[in-house]
């Protein structure tokens, strides 16, 4: 799975945890780009990656990131390993 | 009262702490300094015996959603109480299905006590408990620290009291190696963002953890 896989599979469950259908997501894409972010939506858009991608994410690395590429480089790394 | 600049460069410092309760005033604090930790405690209400109860059996009070209920809580939203705690949801009444909101913060729950259960057994952070409106007992905070050490024996408590007589806001000592017990002021009834004695904290947590 390559980093634009991670993207695409990325882009609804941002879209519908946050309610926003026009998210575009982009590497650089940080919290602050959101209206309406927090930490409780943060952690069920990390539980969704984890229930649509088959990816367990610890949440000191969850704590870590600091943009959607270093997630989508964490998954992509994950789902390599596996 | 938020005399210290909100220096977004303290985020990842204060990403080096979890707070225990008893309730949102540290959550406050780390957000003051743009720092947002998954924690299960941090915006929760949970005096010292419940922390002590959930220490001891590692949170299984919140597996079962049945064990779960959502009461009333400030600026009529909706918070959920636990056996042994409860966490706002910031979720107004009426905006939300309540069965739904129940199912979803369940399942966020367990993410969260799953995250405090790495965080304690990890040892990598200051983990933090300051009183509210009792009084922690200094057998309280032994039986906490006995508890936290039995996660990970390099676990490093930072109990806090309110400011009685002759404490100073902002000292803090080491009682034992891996123990410390510090002391800040409240000048409201209500600890909101605009309320939280900042500078005191900075202090407490600089003196343990310097940057």
């Amino acid at each position: 799975m390559t980093e634009q896989d991670v993207f695409a599979a990325l882009t609804p469950i941002f879209r519908a945890v946050l309610s926003d259908d026009a998210i575009v997501l982009r590497a650089e894409t940080t919290p602050r780009d959101f209206a309406g972010w927090d930490s409780f939506r943060y952690i069920e858009i990390i539980l969704q990656v984890e229930e649509a991608l088959g990816v367990k994410i610890r949440s000191k690395e969850a704590n870590r990131l600091q943009n959607v590429g270093e997630l989508a480089a964490l998954i992509a790394t994950k789902k390599a390993a596996a | 009262m938020l005399s210290v600049t909100a220096d977004p460069s303290f985020a990842a410092y204060y990403q080096g702490f979890e707070s225990l309760g008893a309730s949102c005033e540290f959550g406050l604090l780390q957000r003051h300094f743009g720092a947002e930790p998954l924690a299960l405690l941090r915006w929760s209400a949970i005096d010292a015996q419940g922390l002590i109860h959930s220490l001891s059996n590692r949170f299984a009070d919140v597996v079962d959603i049945a064990n779960l209920s959502l009461i009333h809580g400030q600026n009529d939203e909706w918070d959920v109480r636990t056996p042994h705690f409860s966490q706002h949801l910031y979720v107004k009444r009426g905006t939300a299905d309540a069965a739904e909101l129940l199912r979803v913060t369940h399942r966020r729950i367990q993410f969260q006590r799953r995250a405090i259960l790495e965080t304690l057994e990890e040892a990598e952070k200051v983990l933090v408990y300051k009183e509210a409106q009792f009084r922690m007992t200094d057998a309280e905070i032994a039986q906490i620290f006995g508890l936290l050490r039995g996660f990970h024996a390099d676990n490093v408590f930072l109990a806090v009291r309110l400011t009685g007589t002759g404490e100073e806001p902002g000292s803090v000592d080491e009682i034992e190696p891996g123990l410390w017990v510090g002391n800040v002021e409240l000048d409201a009834k209500v600890v909101t963002r605009d309320t939280v004695p900042v500078a005191s904290w900075h202090r407490i947590c600089q003196t343990l953890r310097p940057v």
